[in-house]
C-alpha cells in the first residue's frame, strides 16, 4: 500500500485534493480512511474536495490513454514471458532455415539427378568436385543431413551414390577409379 | 416536491437548492458510496430530509447542512446495503453507470476532451503514472515496482499531475 498523508488541522486546498483524490480511488489504508470519513463529517471543504475528486477521477478514467501506457506495460513485463518471447522468435528463425535448406537440397539433387543421367557426366563432375577446394564441398555437404534422410522412403530424394562417394574427399582418388568402373546407378525421383 | 407551507422552505426555494447543489451532491455522494445508484437514493433521501427538516438549516450555511445530511445518509446505506466492504474497497470508477441527458452527456464529452489534451501537455514522467493509475488501474505500490522508482516520487509525481489538472481546469471554468 502507499503511503497517505495524514489530514492536517490547516490542510490546503491542493492537499485536500489529494487525500480526496487518494480517497475515492481506494488508495487510504482502512484507518486513513475512516479518519478522513470523520473529517468529512465536519468540514465542507473536504466534502466539496470529494465531490470533485470524483469527477475528476471519472473523467480522467475516461480521459486516460493505453498508447502512452504501453511502452511502460512492455518494460515491466516479467522477465519470462521476454524469454518466452525470444524461444518463438528462434524457434520461427530455426524452422524457416530447416525449410529453406530442404529446399535448396531438393532443387539440387533435382538438378544434380538430371545432369548426371550420363555415367560420363557424372564422372567429369565428380572430378572437378575432386579438384575443388575442401570448403565448397563442405558447404556442399550441408545441404544434406545424411544420418536423419531415411532412404527407403520414397518421398524422400534419393542421393545418389557416386555423390555420397564424392564428398569423402579423403577416398576421393580411390572412388572416383570404382565409379568409372563401374557406372553410378542413377534413381530418378 | 411539495406544497408551500409557513415552517418549511417554499417550493421554489426547493428547486433552487435542488439546482445549486444536486450536482455536486450527486458526485460527493458517488465518491463516498462508489454506487451510482445508492448515490442516487442517498441525494433523494437527503432531499427528503431537506423538505421535512431544512427549515431547521441555517440559511447560510445550507450548503454545509446538505453535506452533513448526505453523509449521514451514505452510511446508512451502507451500512443497510450489507456490502459495505465490498462498496468501500472499489475506487469510484467502479460504481457503475449514471443515468445522464442529452446536454450532460454532452458536457461530459467534452470535459473529457478537454483533460485528454491537458493530460498530453503533462511531463512524460507524471503522464506514465498517471496513465497506469487511471488506465490501467495498477496500484502505485505496484506502480512503483514496476518501474523501479520509490513509492514517493510516484505519489509524488501523481500529485503534481494532478495539481496541474484542477488548477488549470479551474483556470479554464473561471
Amino acid at each position: 500500500m502507499n503511503q497517505p498523508q495524514t489530514l492536517q488541522p490547516e490542510s490546503t486546498g491542493s492537499e485536500l485534493d489529494w487525500l480526496a483524490f487518494q480517497y475515492v480511488t481506494e488508495q487510504l489504508p482502512e484507518n486513513q480512511r475512516d479518519a478522513f470519513e470523520e473529517v468529512l463529517a465536519g468540514d465542507l471543504a473536504a466534502c466539496e474536495a470529494v465531490a470533485a475528486m470524483t469527477v475528476l477521477a471519472l473523467q480522467l478514467k475516461q480521459a486516460a490513454t493505453p498508447e502512452v501506457s504501453r511502452p511502460v506495460r512492455q518494460a515491466a513485463r516479467s522477465s519470462s514471458s521476454r524469454f518466452g518471447s525470444w524461444i518463438a522468435v528462434g524457434s520461427t528463425v530455426v524452422a524457416l532455415g530447416w525449410l529453406f535448406m530442404l529446399m535448396n537440397g531438393q532443387d539440387s539433387n533435382t538438378q544434380t539427378s538430371v545432369g548426371a543421367t550420363q555415367s560420363e557426366e557424372a564422372a567429369g563432375l565428380i572430378a572437378g568436385w575432386a579438384g575443388s577446394n575442401q570448403d565448397e564441398v563442405l558447404a556442399e555437404e550441408n545441404l544434406f543431413d545424411l544420418e536423419t534422410l531415411d532412404l527407403n522412403d520414397e518421398s524422400t530424394p534419393k542421393i545418389p551414390g557416386w555423390m555420397i562417394a564424392a564428398v569423402s574427399l579423403e577416398n576421393a582418388e580411390e572412388k572416383m577409379g570404382d565409379l568409372m568402373d563401374e557406372p553410378v546407378e542413377m534413381k530418378e525421383n | 416536491m411539495t406544497a408551500e407551507t409557513p415552517d418549511r422552505l417554499t417550493r421554489a426555494e426547493l428547486e433552487a437548492l435542488y439546482a445549486e447543489h444536486s450536482s455536486e451532491l450527486r458526485a460527493f455522494l458517488r465518491g463516498v458510496l462508489r454506487d451510482a445508484d445508492l448515490a442516487a437514493e442517498a441525494l433523494q433521501m437527503t432531499f427528503v430530509k431537506l423538505i421535512e427538516q431544512g427549515e431547521t438549516a441555517n440559511r447560510m450555511t445550507f450548503k454545509g447542512w446538505l453535506f452533513k445530511v448526505a453523509l449521514n445518509e451514505a452510511r446508512g446505506i451502507r451500512r443497510r446495503s450489507r456490502r459495505e466492504a465490498e462498496l468501500l474497497r472499489r475506487p469510484v470508477w467502479q460504481s457503475g453507470d449514471e443515468t445522464l441527458t442529452p446536454e450532460e452527456t454532452l458536457i461530459q464529452q467534452e470535459s473529457v476532451e478537454q483533460l485528454r489534451d491537458l493530460i498530453q501537455k503533462l511531463p512524460v514522467e507524471q503522464r506514465t503514472i498517471l496513465n497506469l493509475r487511471l488506465h490501467d488501474e495498477i496500484t502505485f505500490a505496484d506502480i512503483a515496482q514496476q518501474l523501479n522508482l520509490p513509492l514517493g516520487t510516484v505519489l509524488t509525481r501523481m500529485r503534481a499531475a494532478l495539481k496541474t489538472l484542477t488548477s488549470q481546469l479551474r483556470e479554464r471554468e473561471s
